[in-house]
């Protein structure tokens, strides 16, 4: 009968571990608010401009009165008041142009975005480290040459132009995938059906936004992996006796991964940002291409609502990333967080 | 064999039991220093001149970094192509005076129709090559400039942070993560279009949002440096702060901040191409990204509209990024004879 | 499986080693090696670093990676392990032959839990399911003394101190009762008081396992006291081989006499006033032959002015020294006061953690002390700012343990000589440069060697620069903090004999740090005992043989010392008490380091 054996005491180190994220992620988000509250203050022309070139003119008198009425004459401390006011209530203020609170607006598209996001990601963390892996593995024999220079090439080239040549390939030459849009339009399809046929149309998007960042983390898993190797706890897992199998996936690979956590959180920002580009080329309705036409039709409101709510998106994402770096990492848990360098 | 003793400028009590440096050096000491130190030990005598003057400067070959550069061909081919591309966006006005946006020719010749347009016209009839010589100036021009601006911004608060620590250390800390999480795509965007498009601003924000990375790795260098032992030492021979952070720390935290540079100008050059290829850049100037955008209309009649500019903005990246690797090995005297 | 295997006859050798040799490309790093290890017995493989007693318990177990070729005979069971295939060697590894690695700090896995650890190895040679491996886990875990052994199976390695992770990794080792057992430096790694209990447990399960432990180290303390035999290494060759008592009683090579007087015994009454360390003076002829010179004489030191009313160059009065972590307000130094004569050698001695680098630091004003006085000729500088201190800073300088992290790599010897002399006003170009290059010369070193930057250096080389640098500024005090303890024996017995003499030549003072009590021994005219921040004895020579208090005692004890004493060196019989009751305390003891 085996011994009694206490449980192990990781839950009570990941409540702690969470309130240090937490802790760290107010100040990050206050700022973010102050930020994008300065960007706004910056913008040329007001509402009242808007209203005042629509009407065609109007005296200076009017002017001031229709701004003291909009609480727009107020000090800027005050009207950081009513912003915050407004965020509490969940509004991020109204956009003229498609008529809807620009939250409404922003949400609407934002499922799309994640879902791209979603597929890139995923793509790019599996396909980067197996690559990686593989290069680590043969270094210095033709797979690890073959595979660092396309790497090499992949992270030299800009997304779009990826995405563009892609077109080319896959929906022109070989006609295997649609060349934008988010759905067959017209086929009335609904349910999974629908889920299915997006997934079709998000192939070549996710592959554009990820191409980077397959590269990326190829060569950090090639690093990391190289240089995990020379660690002392590899050569004490062959003195046990263990297969090769055992030693890199049990050893090797989850000790040589914990990086590529840190790494990822870091690299969300960029992704929203690839998103962007890629959804334009592609016609994908998310909030990138939301950003575009924002600013062809000078929705200000709208531009800083999504670079807000990405922002906080963000910082979301990264209390995530930060649990789950937690779960894998013992060691974390017990030192105290600064900023990671 | 007998040296003179050399008189101290600075007077110091002595121990009443001190004895004046008289004795012989014993011969072992020699026969150690030829037996450790091998092709490199000298006959044991000081080697001052006739004149009795000491050596003031070492006589060998200087500049290891750029001897070990100057070895791995990777680095070779990559520094010629981006000096070959540095010297058509200087000579740019005079190779193709004029403004590249203006028509030139016929429209849509293709690249080897016309001679006089050995890469073609747009749908405008504006010449390619006018475009990718112009072009060349803008990305590097936007690249350097953002570099430079996010080195330093980046380097004064990494040092000022890993210096001082503490409260300092937080407050920019905190402005670090800041400027980490906000999406620095979707930032240059709206800043951009809050102010004006042009070549300076865009360049200056693309600056303003690359610095967190260059500051998280000076504070990082900061803080393990000034903890290292031959910090130490130096505190310890009485060195001023100035001297010691100049001489003795800047120089090891200076190569990783040069790498990190050079993968920022290659970003910036990526980033600002994005950005003209969506139509958020400068519209007064060419630029590779604004070339791929026009020409995205006619993908598949004109294929040779997106594809010339690519491949240039993609060889001068992977060539940036060449001479970047290399420097990683280049600058750490360890790896120095090795190829990596 | 493990059971007494049919070839292990009576007198037959469990591991006979004939003609290996390893070469990595055109380097050779072991020429031709030949032993044997019976089993239950003990044969210690000694040598400096580099001499390739490491790669030789690498290359048995094949742990050595693709690029090295290794030739000869590693006959185990009556096979040929150089020559088996890999499978077969898997087999065998973890099993019939385990290897305990030097540093516990970085030899375990640091996310996965001990238990799954030590598990790993059971599950692969004897196929026990998880829970029996569990059990199993926890039973070695109780043998090797961890306390606490139900909490520890789920703990991760950070978790554990250096002891007890050394004492998983000798869990591991034996779990599958291997009849073989390496030990790469097990204890080099550890304190000393650590050292004896770890080193007592693998004597203990060699003889309980009926094992043959091939115990490769550095230590000739540790060999003379747990080995049954010996085979010196150098440059890739066993130059000598006997049992210990023959090879430390009667050695016949020059190198193995060379090592045997250049280690300093607790038990020997050397010390620097009398006689220098021997020092081994190796050339290489033209046919490749090795020839070993022994340099050894008697040194005279001038008996100093014994003024005891003469002002001390240090005097250390109740000095504090307390920083914030984040675990609270932790005081490294407490209530420490001493004083250092002009011309005497103050040895400071204990283990990692006492306080003793905090110590020197805030002498230095590096760090800012909390409470006390620091007198220096006299003057209080405890409390100065930078720039009032720089003017003290000429009379006292230090010499640091790491030869490689104290030399800034960028900087050339004489630019980092340069700066100094620049720092303290030598203005002329031409002064300093004579300045430099007498300072060269009189460390040892040639004129060459000033253009060099330092990690062109070896780690003997590497201190003299640091020794030149302490000393370009003539001070009267220089602080010694472990400047030796990195150095390989041979090494260390030119680096302290040329500090005796520098001493003498300067008459210059010493604050001599260390862990290792017989260097102190041989350095000091004075000892202070330190633990936990504070001095808990003071004393001259006879603190060696008399100590009070326990934890020096203590201390005392756990030095490894030679059961051998050479028969022409005068040598005090040891009988300190402590020393013989450390084996009985160590069996009874359930506290585990």
């Amino acid at each position: 009968m085996p011994d009694r054996i206490s449980p192990p005491r990781i839950t009570r180190r990941l409540g702690s571990l969470f309130q240090s994220s937490l802790f760290r992620a107010i100040p990050t988000a206050a700022g973010v608010i102050l930020l994008n509250f300065a960007l706004l203050q910056m913008v040329p022309g007001d509402a009242v401009d808007a209203l005042v070139a629509e009407a065609g003119s109007a005296s200076a008198e009017t002017t001031a009165l229709l701004r003291q009425q909009y609480g727009l004459d107020k000090s800027s401390w005050l009207q950081f008041g009513d912003y915050l006011n407004q965020l509490a209530h969940l509004s991020l203020g109204d956009s003229p142009r498609y008529g809807l609170p620009v939250l409404d607006v922003i949400l609407q598209r934002l499922p799309n975005t994640l879902l791209l996001m979603g597929l890139a990601l995923t793509l790019s963390l599996v396909a980067g480290v197996v690559i990686g892996v593989v290069m680590a593995l043969w270094k210095g024999k033709w797979p690890d040459r073959v595979l660092s220079s396309l790497a090499f090439v992949l992270y030299s080239t800009p997304g779009f132009w990826v995405g563009l040549m892609a077109i080319v390939l896959f929906a022109v030459k070989l006609d295997w995938l649609p060349s934008g849009g988010d759905g067959t339009v017209g086929a009335g399809l609904t349910g999974i059906d629908k889920f299915v046929d997006k997934l079709h149309y998000a192939i070549l998007p996710a592959l554009t936004l990820s191409s980077f960042f397959i590269a990326i983390y190829a060569r950090l898993t090639r690093a990391s992996v190289l240089e995990v190797l020379t660690h002392d706890y590899v050569r004490t897992a062959q003195a046990k006796g263990l297969s090769s199998w055992q030693i890199t996936v049990r050893h090797v690979l989850r000790n040589a991964l914990l990086p590529l956590t840190t790494v990822a959180g870091t690299h969300l920002a960029g992704l929203l940002g690839g998103a962007a580009v890629a959804e334009t080329v592609f016609g994908w309705p998310g909030i990138g291409r939301l950003t575009l036409e924002a600013v062809q039709a000078r929705e200000y409101k709208v531009l800083l609502g999504i670079l807000l709510l990405s922002s906080l998106l963000v910082i979301a994402a990264n209390l995530l990333i930060d649990w789950l770096h937690g779960r894998l990492d013992p060691r974390i848990a017990d030192r105290s967080r600064g900023i990671e360098p | 064999m007998s040296h003179s003793s050399p008189t101290p400028t600075l007077e110091r009590p002595r121990p009443a039991s001190a004895r004046p440096a008289t004795q012989p050096v014993n011969h072992w000491r020699q026969q150690l220093g030829s037996t450790l130190l091998g092709r490199f030990a000298a006959k044991g005598r000081l080697p001052a001149d006739d004149s009795g003057h000491f050596p003031l400067s070492e006589p060998r070959h200087r500049w290891p970094v750029l001897r070990s550069l100057s070895r791995s061909p990777a680095a070779l081919i990559g520094f010629s192509v981006l000096l070959l591309i540095v010297i058509v966006a200087l000579s740019a006005s005079y190779l193709y005076p004029g403004d590249p946006l203006d028509m030139a020719g016929a429209p849509l010749l293709t690249p080897g129709e016309d001679w006089q347009f050995p890469l073609g016209t747009d749908a405008l009839g504006r010449d390619l090559a006018a475009g990718l010589a112009h072009g060349a100036r803008v990305s590097l021009m936007v690249g350097v400039t953002a570099a430079l601006v996010s080195v330093l911004i980046g380097t004064l608060v990494g040092a000022l942070a890993g210096y001082f620590g503490g409260r300092v250390d937080r407050v920019l800390g905190w402005l670090i993560e800041l400027f980490q999480t906000t999406p620095s795509f979707l930032l240059v965007v709206v800043v951009v279009s809050i102010t004006q498009s042009t070549i300076g601003i865009i360049a200056v924000v693309i600056g303003l949002t690359s610095w967190d990375t260059v500051a998280r790795l000076v504070r990082a260098e900061f803080r393990a440096l000034l903890n290292a032992d031959f910090v130490l030492a130096a505190r310890t021979v009485g060195y001023s702060t100035r001297w010691i952070i100049f001489r003795e720390v800047l120089p090891n935290a200076l190569p990783p901040i040069i790498i990190t540079a050079s993968v920022i100008v290659a970003s910036a050059i990526l980033t600002e191409s994005s950005l003209s290829f969506l139509g958020v850049g400068d519209p007064n100037k060419i630029s590779w990204g604004s070339m791929i955008g026009t020409g995205r209309d006619m993908l598949r009649s004109a294929l040779y509209l997106t594809a010339i500019p690519g491949i240039a903005l993609v060889t001068t990246v992977f060539c940036l990024n060449l001479v970047g690797d290399a420097l990683i090995s280049a600058l750490n005297p360890r790896l120095r004879g090795r190829a990596s | 499986m493990n059971a007494a295997a049919p070839f292990n006859q009576p007198g037959q050798a469990l591991l006979r080693v004939r003609g290996l040799k390893v070469s990595y490309g055109d380097f050779e790093a072991v020429k031709g090696v030949s032993f044997d290890v019976a089993p239950g017995e003990t044969l210690a493989l000694v040598g400096e670093s580099g001499c390739g007693k490491s790669t030789t318990a690498m290359a048995i177990m094949r742990l050595l990676g693709g690029r090295a070729l290794i030739s000869g005979e590693v006959g185990f069971d009556g096979r040929n392990l150089a020559q088996i295939s890999d499978q077969d060697m898997r087999d065998l590894r973890g099993n019939d032959i385990s290897m305990v690695f030097q540093d516990p700090m970085t030899s375990l896995n640091p996310v996965l839990a001990i238990g799954e650890q030590i598990s790993e190895v059971l599950r692969r040679h004897r196929g026990l399911s998880r829970i029996e491996a569990r059990a199993e886990a926890l039973k070695l875990l109780k043998r090797v003394r961890i306390p606490n052994a139900e909490a520890r199976l789920d703990d991760f390695p950070h978790n554990l101190s250096g002891g007890q992770r050394q004492r998983v990794m000798i869990a591991i080792a034996v779990a599958c009762n291997p009849r073989l057992l390496i030990a790469d430096e097990p204890t080099t790694a550890l304190d000393v008081t650590v050292q004896a209990h770890i080193l007592q447990l693998l004597k203990e399960l060699s003889q309980e396992y009926a094992m043959g432990l091939l115990l490769i180290t550095h230590d000739l303390g540790v060999v003379g006291q747990w080995a049954d035999r010996v085979a010196v290494m150098y440059d890739g060759r066993i130059v000598e081989e006997g049992s210990t008592e023959d090879i430390f009683t009667a050695a016949q090579h020059p190198y193995t006499q060379g090592l045997l007087g250049a280690s300093l015994r607790l038990d020997s009454d050397s010390h620097y006033a009398r006689v220098s360390l021997p020092e081994i003076n190796v050339q290489r002829g033209a046919n490749g032959q090795i020839r070993f010179d022994l340099d050894s004489h008697a040194r005279t030191v001038t008996a100093r002015d014994a003024d005891a009313s003469a002002q001390p160059i240090l005097e250390l009065r109740h000095l504090s020294t307390a920083y914030k972590t984040r675990q609270g307000t932790v005081t490294a130094v407490r209530d420490v006061s001493l004083r250092i004569a002009t011309g005497e050698t103050l040895g400071l001695v204990g283990e990692s953690g006492c306080g003793k680098s905090t110590l020197s630091k805030t002498i230095l004003g590096l760090v800012k002390a909390s409470a006390g006085q620091v007198l220096l000729n006299g003057v209080d500088i405890a409390g100065l700012d930078e720039r009032r201190l720089r003017s003290h800073r000429p009379f006292v300088q230090m010499v640091f343990q790491d030869p490689y992290g104290s030399l800034n790599p960028k900087h050339s010897v004489y630019r980092i000589l340069d700066g100094v002399l620049k720092t303290h006003g030598e203005k002329s170009a031409q002064a300093r440069s004579e300045r430099i290059f007498d300072i060269i010369h009189r460390v040892g070193l040639p004129p060459s060697a000033v253009w060099k930057y330092p990690h062109e250096f070896s780690g003997g080389q590497r201190q003299r620069v640091g020794v030149a640098r302490a000393l370009i500024l003539r001070p009267s005090l220089v602080i010694l903090d472990e400047a030796v303890s990195s150095l390989d024996v041979s090494v260390r017995a030119q680096i302290l004999n040329l500090l005796a003499d520098l001493k003498q030549e300067f008459g210059l003072s010493y604050l001599f740090i260390s862990h290792d009590l017989s260097v102190v021994k041989y350095m000091a005219d004075r000892v202070l005992v330190m633990h936990d921040g504070q001095i808990v004895e003071e004393g001259g020579h006879d603190l060696w043989q008399n100590a009070r208090h326990d934890y020096t005692r203590k201390l005392i004890g756990s030095v490894p010392v030679p059961r051998y004493a050479p028969a022409d060196e005068e040598s005090v019989p040891y009988a300190n008490p402590a020393w013989q009751t450390v084996p009985l305390a160590v069996l009874l003891s359930r506290i585990a380091i």
